[in-house]
């Protein structure tokens, strides 16, 4: 734009036509809006808001208000716990009473610590009954194709009888390559050396709040080790490992994956996960040792009332490598950030995640990498959607200490907007210590492309299926990256997701 | 008369991946040497260990220019003796014109300061040859040019900076025919001048229509192969690289594109 | 008056507090009222557009908005006709010690202007400067600000700016960041009018112990907006930096397009860059991008430059150079200009 000296009465009409020019524009382009609002397939959410659950009195004798230290001690003596257990849950909890909630983020307002207290005693989780999960949850399953056997332990009930004998199957083959896979419960009492040196060293209970919460009262969860050298080639699902009781809330999980092995553990399922009380607390410590791999993916949807606070970290050590696969969908609040800790030279981790916030949601997940050798890698590969007024929030942390030279760095994240309600944020944090670092991070939000749209509608596809499309294929990177049959159940996911029709 | 470019069993490695493994090279005041191989054989790489590219590391051999021994020679100090390499993609530079750039390191070599006046003029000849506009000088260093206005550039600084040693990397590629004739020119030019060295890698070039070369040589898997007159240029022309790689015992190729 | 640390550049929206950049600490620590002499008179400003814009956003801190209104030693109030540029030097020295500042800039609509602020020191002393800058953009007007800094290693900078752009209006900022041992800067632009633009950019060298926090929050309100930021500097010795710019997209600010660019050159293995570029976005219909990289001078780019006979420390010193022209194009006075190039290169080629 260029001005020359104006005269004044020239000055006046200039501006005059300037605002004209700017109100039919304007209108121009709201007309346009307008319209393209009219034709979009907004479906109706349904009105979830906190999921009543019904008869709370049915289960055992309320304990009062507050976790406290007999409830801790009685999880313990229910599980017969060995004494450097139970001293590591208490010292957890005198953390817990320390730390606040944190001053960034969701709201965690809503979330009502009074109300675990009654509902984790190990009794009145196994009682929960079927017929109190809601008729959308089960509605879902049908959608996706869950078999029935499978019902019971994505709703938080009792034994699945399908699941128990193939698990054991499983396990027969494993031990034959000396692998371990057993629930957490087991582990403490077989394996308690191992156990001792490596429980709570990676993922730290002073870490946060909810860490603390967790080793307080962690409750069910695989352990899983892999000898030196062993190359485990079916990947391990956790939905086999769901007996223990309190099981879906709180389950710690720790994976050793010894010098020059490697292994691909698949964690949760895509059909929602319901439970009794609306907080999911889980831990997950992952070591891969000196050239060893391992892939960790997981889908995590939770059913909307959920607070789903998740702690994951992995250290790797030399030459290892850590691959993360993760999709987050479901729950009211997600707040998910796993860490790679990359200790040894030529350590690489690769983060690969999509999360889907629809309304009534905040998923405010991400990523964090920790440079501390040299010639360490790694890249983070985000995807967020957000619709109907859901949030959806990116936050990382690279990483890169003194004396971590040569390393290298990518980060690529996308957010994608589908309405004007929604939220997408992007807070991402840097930091370099050393000049010998090679480094990059894109970051782009925006909605779908209307052109893609158009011309996908031009080959005969209505509008919604174009969208559903667009934003699969924004999925794609994630999805391509699990077994097949989770990745189709990740898109019939998606296409739910998109219609509204999940609860 | 020593060479003016000599290269002794050249081995060059990059992330310890072995590219040229033992290359042998001798190029004379004034002759044009043309050097062809398939893709991935190491040529550029050659050119660019003779200018020291820091991503590579020369492992074993000797480089010598004009008979001193150049090896531990940085990039700076060898285009100082003369020794000239074009680039396919040549860095951008804002804030600095070609003008400023081409007299800044002009007045570097020489180690002379130089008129503003006289450059300016000289430039704009120079310039005219390679019919290039005369805005061109004024504008930021490759900022924004295409591909053609690069490598125009690129010959434009190797007429002012003056080297004896010219190394052409692929100088066509990315040029319309009305370029590549005025490039071709400028080079043909140049060379018969002032009696200069050049070493093109190339084929095909059309800049072979107007630079006559003197010598070919035929680089494989990182080895100089073969070495002889103009007549290994029309041959590989014809008939690709397979009759050389028969003649050694290697595995032909099939398909071969050669562009 | 307390001596309690005062923190300032708070993130809209904060993160991980271990991590400590969710705001800065600030190095005022000047409390006297001291005249400053450089220039004939201190000037006065309209008040109630600075409650008008102190409505909009605090600047850097409530508390260095507060000393800046106690300590103020200099205001001046522009509006911005005829195309002249306003330039003004405010050296600081032992005489002057403190320069505070508050500058208000009207651009009445289809006016066009630049206004320079071209701080330095004449000597060793340690000096203290705190500066706001109001503007106010009106409709379908253009204004730039160049704010060049450079005062001595041990001095404290501490700068706020804070816009408000109309319809069709644009704000081009340019700010060179060549001195000063602690930087603060603050930005804060509120796009209001429909086809609002902001356009930064920012040169910076950070040598010594040098600490520089370079804050941005760029907001998108009205319709159809544009705005873009740039940061290209340099870090060397222990220097640290850190940029923490914010693209806000105001849900109703449909067509808006908002970019921000950060990229750092390390040349010692002591010094830290810290980046974290925000995007926050409440509407859909919109287009955010940000890209951050660092690292060390591309050794193809290196590579080149040596091959054309610059030796290696020429050859940074011009690459480090050419990554702030464009922020060094905006500065109207062609002598200035070179003379900070030359400062640039000369800082390089010596360290």
């Amino acid at each position: 734009m260029t001005k020359q000296n104006i005269d004044l009465r020239d000055r006046e009409r200039i501006l005059a036509e300037k605002a004209a020019k700017r109100e039919v524009l304007k209108e121009a382009r709201r007309k346009e809006r307008a319209e393209k609002i009219k034709e979009r397939t907004y479906v109706e959410e349904f009105d979830r808001g906190v999921y009543d659950i019904k008869n709370p009195n049915k289960y055992e004798i309320m304990l009062s208000k507050g976790l406290n230290e007999e409830i801790v001690r009685e999880i313990s003596a229910i599980k017969e716990e060995p004494d450097w257990m139970l001293e590591k849950r208490l010292e957890a909890l005198a953390i817990y009473k320390q730390l606040e909630d944190p001053t960034w983020g969701p709201d965690l307002s809503e979330l009502n610590m009074d109300e675990i207290a009654t509902y984790i005693r190990p009794k009145a989780q196994m009682e929960s009954n079927w017929q109190e999960v809601p008729d959308e949850i089960r509605k879902t399953f049908d959608l996706l194709g869950i078999p029935e056997a499978e019902l019971d332990y994505l709703s938080g009930v009792g034994a699945q009888y399908d699941s128990e004998v193939v698990y054991h199957n499983m396990k027969d083959y494993l031990s034959l390559q000396g692998v371990v896979y057993t629930d957490f419960e087991s582990a403490v009492e077989e394996y308690p050396e191992i156990l001792q040196e490596y429980f709570g060293t990676c993922l730290k209970p002073d870490l946060h709040r909810y860490s603390a919460l967790h080793y307080a009262v962690w409750s069910g969860g695989s352990f899983v080790y892999v000898p030196e050298g062993v190359e485990v080639d079916i990947p391990l699902q956790s939905y086999f490992r769901m007996n223990a009781p309190g099981a879906g809330q709180f389950e710690h999980t720790l994976i050793i994956v010894e010098k020059g092995a490697s292994l691909h553990f698949i964690e949760g399922c895509s059909a929602p996960r319901y439970n009794t009380i609306n907080l999911h607390a889980g831990g997950v410590e992952l070591f891969v040792k000196e050239d060893a791999k391992l892939r960790y993916s997981t889908i995590e949807n939770w059913s909307r009332n959920m607070y789903n606070l998740n702690s994951k970290r992995a250290i790797v050590d030399k030459n290892g490598v850590i691959e993360w696969i993760s999709g987050s969908f479901g729950s009211r609040v997600s707040m998910l950030y796993p860490a790679s800790i990359l200790v040894g030279e030529g350590a690489r981790s690769e983060f690969t995640g999509i999360s889907f916030a629809g309304a009534g949601q905040t998923l405010d997940t991400g990523a964090q990498v920790v440079h501390k050798a040299p010639n360490t890698y790694s890249t983070v590969e985000t995807k967020s959607i957000s619709k109907g007024g859901g949030q959806a929030v990116y936050r990382s942390l690279v990483q890169v200490d003194e004396g971590a030279y040569g390393c290298k760095s990518n980060t690529d994240c996308q957010s994608l907007m589908l309405d004007s309600h929604s939220r997408g944020d992007t807070i991402p944090t840097i930091i370099l210590k050393n000049d010998d670092v090679d480094f990059g991070h894109e970051a782009k939000i925006g909605r779908i492309d209307d052109q893609a749209i158009f011309y996908l509608m031009s080959r005969g596809l209505s509008e919604e299926e174009a969208k559903a499309m667009i934003v699969r294929g924004f999925a794609e990177p994630v999805a391509k990256e699990l077994p097949l049959e989770y990745a189709v159940e990740m898109n019939e996911l998606i296409n739910l997701e998109l219609k509204g029709a999940i609860g | 008369m020593s060479k003016l470019l000599e290269v002794n069993n050249l081995k060059v490695a990059v992330s310890d991946a072995e590219i040229l493994k033992g290359v042998n090279l001798e190029i004379g005041r004034g002759e044009v040497h043309v050097l062809m191989g398939p893709n991935g054989a190491g040529k550029s790489t050659l050119a660019r260990a003779i200018m020291a590219d820091p991503q590579f590391e020369q492992v074993e051999g000797d480089i010598y220019y004009d008979g001193e021994n150049i090896n531990e020679l940085s990039p700076d100090e060898r285009a100082k003796l003369g020794i000239f390499l074009t680039f396919q993609n040549p860095l951008e530079v804002a804030g600095i014109s070609i003008e400023d750039f081409l007299r800044t390191t002009k007045m570097e070599l020489t180690g002379e300061d130089i008129s503003v006046l006289k450059f300016k003029r000289e430039l704009q000849e120079q310039m005219q040859d390679l019919d290039l506009d005369l805005t061109y000088a004024d504008r930021y260093l490759n900022v924004g040019f295409s591909g053609g206005e690069k490598k125009k550039g690129e010959i434009l600084q190797m007429s002012v900076l003056d080297p004896d040693l010219i190394m052409l990397d692929e100088p066509d590629s990315g040029l319309d025919v009305d370029a590549v004739r005025i490039v071709s020119e400028t080079v043909a030019d140049f060379l018969s001048d002032k009696n200069k060295s050049c070493l093109i890698i190339t084929h095909h070039s059309a800049i072979l229509e107007s630079v006559k070369p003197d010598y070919a040589h035929i680089l494989i898997g990182g080895k100089m192969v073969k070495q002889g007159g103009p007549e290994l240029i029309e041959r590989v022309n014809h008939e690709g690289y397979n009759w050389v790689r028969e003649e050694l015992g290697l595995a032909k190729v099939n398909g071969e594109v050669l562009r | 008056m307390s001596d309690k640390m005062i923190r300032g550049n708070t993130l809209p929206a904060l993160t991980w507090r271990w991590m400590d950049v969710n705001d800065v600490e600030i190095k005022l620590k000047n409390k006297d009222i001291i005249p400053y002499t450089a220039l004939d008179g201190v000037g006065k400003i309209d008040e109630r557009m600075k409650q008008v814009f102190y409505d909009l956003d605090h600047g850097i801190s409530e508390e260095v908005v507060r000393m800046n209104n106690e300590q103020c030693n200099l205001a001046n109030h522009w509006e911005i006709s005829d195309n002249k540029p306003i330039e003004l030097k405010l050296p600081q020295s032992k005489e002057n010690p403190l320069l505070v500042d508050q500058n208000q800039i009207v651009v009445p609509p289809l006016q066009n202007g630049t206004v320079v602020l071209y701080n330095f020191s004449e000597d060793e002393t340690r000096v203290e400067r705190n500066s706001t800058v109001l503007i106010d953009v009106e409709n379908d007007a253009e204004m730039t600000l160049v704010l060049i800094q450079r005062l001595n290693e041990k001095s404290v900078s501490n700068v706020s700016v804070v816009a408000r752009v109309g319809d069709g209006a644009r704000l081009n900022l340019a700010t060179v960041e060549l001195g000063a041992g602690n930087t603060v800067f603050h930005y804060m632009v509120d796009m209001e009018g429909f086809g609002a633009e902001s356009h930064v950019k920012t040169a910076y060298l950070g040598s010594g112990n040098d600490r520089l926090d370079l804050f941005y929050h760029v907001r998108h309100i009205g319709e159809e907006c544009i705005s873009d930021i740039q940061v290209n500097g340099a870090l060397m010795d222990h220097a640290v930096k850190s940029f923490r710019g914010t693209i806000d997209f105001v849900e109703g600010c449909s067509g808006s397009d908002g970019n921000e660019e950060e990229f750092a050159i390390l040349l010692d293995d002591t010094v830290r860059s810290i980046a974290v570029p925000l995007l926050l976005a409440n509407e859909d219909d919109i287009v955010g991008n940000h890209a951050a990289s660092a690292g060390q001078i591309d050794d193809e780019q290196l590579f080149y430059l040596m091959s054309r006979g610059l030796s290696r420390k020429e050859s940074e010193g011009l690459i480090v150079e050419s990554r702030m022209t464009p922020t060094f194009d905006q500065i109207p006075d062609q002598e200035l200009r070179d003379d900070l190039r030359r400062e640039v290169h000369q800082r390089i080629l010596r360290r």
